[in-house]
């Protein structure tokens, strides 16, 4: 158990601001995220679909929250078009909003293989 | 100004008075007594089984179902306070309503997707976003990264 943390510890320690990852709740919620900032026990992330932050255990890789926790299940790089996509997808989120183009439909069906495809 | 008639009593359906089966009868809170627990009328009745000060009998009332409230069927009586029930604590607020229904559309639903700030029933999830036109299959999948986080 302490060697499996300590290797989720030592792969998401890898990530930096800017990268993207994926976390999946217990209803089934995906979480799609981009580090905000690494600390040294946390990962602070933000949802890129939602805009909520979420604070993630470095060692455990679940949110920290009072409920059952979501967990990091893949860290896997996208293809540099989907991420492309993704952070367009972000910035339309955060600054303004307009309905999915094809692109952004086409990227959101193609995380929701590729990620469980790659897990932690 | 609640109209009451009185209507021919139903042999059987009585209550407070003595049935025939040896051994039994039926008490206004519909429990079951032996005979060895005698009814003692306009004592240990309920307040509507006792005499009436007008005069009037109001034994027919109280077997009334509609007129009934009783806390034996697991419910409050109309117009209790929610808080009537001694050492009860809510546990659950209810669903999140969504924000997005309307005059004019279905209202109510609750709230499963989060874009742009607001929650949202599927259906308005799906009409802000621009997915009307994509299967079921496709829209699940689409509509997941905007699940809302249950335990935020």
């Amino acid at each position: 158990m302490e060697e499996e943390d300590e290797s989720i510890r030592s792969k998401l320690s890898k990530l930096l601001p800017g990268d993207i990852f994926h976390a999946r709740c217990p209803n089934g919620a995906s979480l799609i995220c981009l580090v905000e900032q690494m600390t040294k026990d946390t990962i602070e992330a933000r949802r890129i679909t939602t805009q909520d932050h979420e604070s993630f255990d470095l060692e455990t890789g679940r949110t920290i929250s009072d409920g059952p926790p979501c967990t990091i299940d893949s860290i896997a790089p996208l293809p540099i078009e989907t991420l492309h996509v993704l952070l367009g997808l972000e910035r339309k989120m955060r600054l303004r909003f307009e309905k999915l183009n094809e692109e952004e439909k086409e990227a959101l069906s193609f995380v929701a293989f590729f990620y469980p495809a790659h897990p932690l | 100004m609640l109209n009451l008639i009185r209507r021919p009593e139903v042999p059987g359906f009585r209550v407070g008075v003595p049935e025939r089966e040896p051994g039994f009868h039926v008490t206004p809170d519909e429990s079951i007594q032996t005979s060895d627990a005698p009814i003692m009328p306009g004592f240990s009745m309920p307040r509507m089984q006792q005499p009436d000060p007008s005069g009037r009998s109001l034994e027919f009332f109280s077997s009334h179902p509609y007129l009934r409230q009783t806390w034996s069927d697991g419910g409050l009586p109309l117009g209790a306070p929610s808080n009537a029930w001694p050492g009860m604590e809510p546990v659950a607020m209810g669903d999140r309503k969504c924000q997005g229904c309307g005059a004019g559309r279905a209202s109510g639903q609750t709230g499963a997707f989060q874009v742009t700030g607001r929650i949202l029933c599927r259906n308005c999830a799906v009409k802000k976003l621009g997915l009307e036109d994509e299967s079921g299959s496709e829209q699940v999948l689409r509509l997941a990264p905007f699940s809302l986080d249950p335990y935020r």
